[in-house]
């Protein structure tokens, strides 16, 4: 007896330890500890089983409580995405306000100065005035629109970073030759520095990219500025170079400086704001620079003007200084035009008659349709046709499609497709299809006479056309 | 473990079962929620004796055999659980049972264990029931007393 009490007692010591086991488990985190009950439904396993309970019930309140963690924070990052989106819908909100004025404001001066040239009695100079007008207020719309394609490709990611071996002291002089004239006009200085020599300032870098962010900056500075000096450059530190354009003109707000490089900002977002402009353009410049591995940054004191700064890799290419260069040609006006046999393919009717006054000294014999189709015949009947402008966008079938039916039977004629589909890879599909080369609309005359004569040289006089077996058009 | 049709299947029989064996009062028969034998007995007390763990699943399915018993009894029922057999409520389970005994067609719920783990079990349930209508008895002779007073 005395045994059985011993043993017992043992026993009863041994399960408090498996409870204080239990316990120290619990305080460690572990809830999926329990206890066996031996089925005697004594005092100890009335204790095991309330422990038991309570350890479910612990592990059941942490589990809430970690459910209640999780919803706490996706409510706090639902609650930013909303703020962002608020904060986005406005800007968007404000931005569709500026657009719709400064979409307006050229178009008006179109308009309304295409009108007045219809009046008989307007003298020759009053004409070019209002044409020049005309033009300039084109080019305005011409690159709002092309800042919002760019943004747009920038954020659905169709953006591509090109390497190419660039000098970037050319850049530097093309920037300054760009705007040398237009900074003098309004009376102000513009100043570049170089400090590389020749041999060192071939990089590898997007050089369209670096030259849209200079272009950018330096127009800005331009623009933001009506007196004194406009200085851009760029100096070498360590592995990067840090190009820097300084003005001295209105400055920025301390408080907007950051917000400058979002989407659809201008410093002055008001209604009432004194500067024309998208508010795209240091947008695109950042994402320009950060996809070239760059930053950028301001510095800025209202009243006395900014600085804007900006990175990107030092990488050299050893090449000879000199072999690599933008060609800018302009047109040989002193060539003698050669006459062609001309198919434009076009339903736009303002269209075809900008492309013939463009062309008219080079036509000898002009073809118009309106369809794919009627290219498609018109090629089959006229096989000597040695150019055809090339829509892409026309009913019945499309401008690739019939560039591919063409390239079955006539591999030789010159074809150019113009399009206002002015996305990356519309290039890429028009030369796949056929074409010879791609210009996108708003059509530049000397850039359209340019690729032509290129082309044309190109050809020369050689012709494979292949005459027979022509397959009729579908 | 049952699930929620496993336990309802005898419920949803219990008028069946009444024509098949003849019989015109419930409380001749036996019926199995889940695992818990259920019976109503008295008239209006529902007697259960609780077989094992007691999850969400056994305690739904009291929910849906507490109302064809109160069709039975023609009006508000009691309980009488017997937890001498019964294994661990989860909190689930003991939200159900809260809900049961809240009822307005519950009168009273005697829960009755004649060892120290039922008392456990008991109280566990009796500190999440707002209405004061649920008592712990060693017996079940001082259970149906309470019941009927």
């Amino acid at each position: 007896m005395k045994e059985c009490e011993g043993r017992t007692a043992q026993t009863d010591n041994e399960r408090i330890q498996e409870f204080i086991n239990a316990i120290m488990q619990v305080a460690k985190g572990d809830y999926t500890v329990q206890l066996e009950l031996s089925g005697e439904n004594n005092m100890m396993d009335s204790l095991a089983m309330g422990l038991n309970m309570m350890i479910d019930d612990i592990r059941l309140s942490v589990e809430i409580a970690h459910q209640n963690e999780e919803f706490r924070k996706v409510n706090e990052e639902l609650k930013i995405a909303k703020d962002k989106a608020e904060e986005s819908d406005r800007l968007k909100s404000a931005f569709l306000a500026n657009m719709s004025h400064e979409i307006r404001t050229p178009m008006n001066g179109i308009l309304g100065f295409a009108a007045l040239l219809k009046k008989p009695e307007l003298s020759g100079v009053q004409q070019q005035k209002y044409i020049g007008i005309i033009e300039k207020s084109g080019e305005r719309m011409l690159n709002i629109i092309n800042d919002l394609i760019e943004i747009s490709k920038i954020e659905s990611g169709q953006t591509a970073v090109s390497l190419a071996p660039t000098n970037i002291n050319e850049q530097m002089e093309f920037v300054y030759a760009f705007f040398r004239h237009e900074v003098e006009r309004k009376g102000m200085r513009l100043n570049y520095d170089c400090p590389l020599p020749t041999e060192e300032a071939f990089i590898s870098t997007d050089r369209e990219k670096l030259y849209a962010v200079l272009i950018n900056l330096v127009k800005n500075a331009i623009k933001y500025s009506q007196e004194g000096t406009v200085d851009f450059g760029y100096v070498k530190k360590g592995k990067e170079l840090e190009f820097y354009v300084k003005d001295t003109g209105i400055g920025i707000p301390a408080d907007k400086q950051e917000d400058v490089f979002n989407r659809f900002v201008q410093a002055d977002n008001s209604i009432t704001r004194k500067y024309e402009g998208a508010g795209l353009g240091l947008s695109i410049s950042k994402a320009y620079v950060e996809m070239l591995g760059g930053k950028i940054r301001v510095n800025s004191t209202e009243g006395q003007g900014s600085q804007f700064f900006f990175t990107i890799p030092y990488v050299t290419i050893k090449e000879e200084a000199g072999i690599i260069a933008y060609k800018i040609t302009i047109p040989n006006l002193d060539d003698k035009p050669e006459r062609l046999k001309l198919l434009i393919a076009e339903d736009d009717l303002a269209n075809v008659m900008l492309l013939t006054a463009i062309l008219e000294d080079y036509i000898g014999e002009l073809f118009h349709v309106a369809t794919g189709t009627e290219a498609v015949e018109t090629c089959m009947r006229n096989p000597d046709i040695d150019l055809i402008l090339m829509d892409i966008k026309m009913s019945k079938m499309d401008g690739y499609e019939a560039v591919r039916h063409i390239r079955k039977f006539n591999r030789s004629v010159t074809i150019i497709a113009q399009t206002a589909y002015a996305l990356s890879g519309e290039k890429e599909k028009a030369l796949l299809s056929g074409c010879d080369d791609y210009i996108a609309k708003p059509i530049n005359s000397n850039t359209l006479l340019e690729m032509i004569k290129r082309l044309r040289k190109k050809k020369g006089t050689a012709t494979d056309t292949v005459h027979s077996n022509m397959p009729k058009p579908e | 473990m049952f699930s929620k049709t496993d336990l309802t299947v005898t419920v949803v029989n219990m008028q069946f079962m009444l024509e098949k064996t003849g019989r015109s009062t419930v409380h001749e028969i036996d019926f199995w929620v889940g695992a818990n034998k259920t019976m109503l007995i008295d008239e209006n007390i529902i007697y259960v004796v609780a077989y094992g763990p007691q999850d969400v699943n056994q305690a739904n399915a009291h929910i849906d055999a507490h109302k064809k018993f109160v069709g039975l009894a023609k009006g508000p029922v009691n309980y009488m659980i017997d937890l001498n057999n019964a294994g661990k409520s989860t909190a689930e389970a003991r939200k159900v049972w809260k809900y049961l005994s809240e009822r307005e067609d519950t009168y009273k719920v005697a829960l009755v264990g004649n060892h120290p783990v039922a008392r456990v079990l008991a109280h566990f349930v009796m500190v999440v029931v707002q209405k004061n209508n649920l008592r712990f008895f060693k017996t079940e002779e001082e259970a149906i007393l309470w019941l009927k007073e």
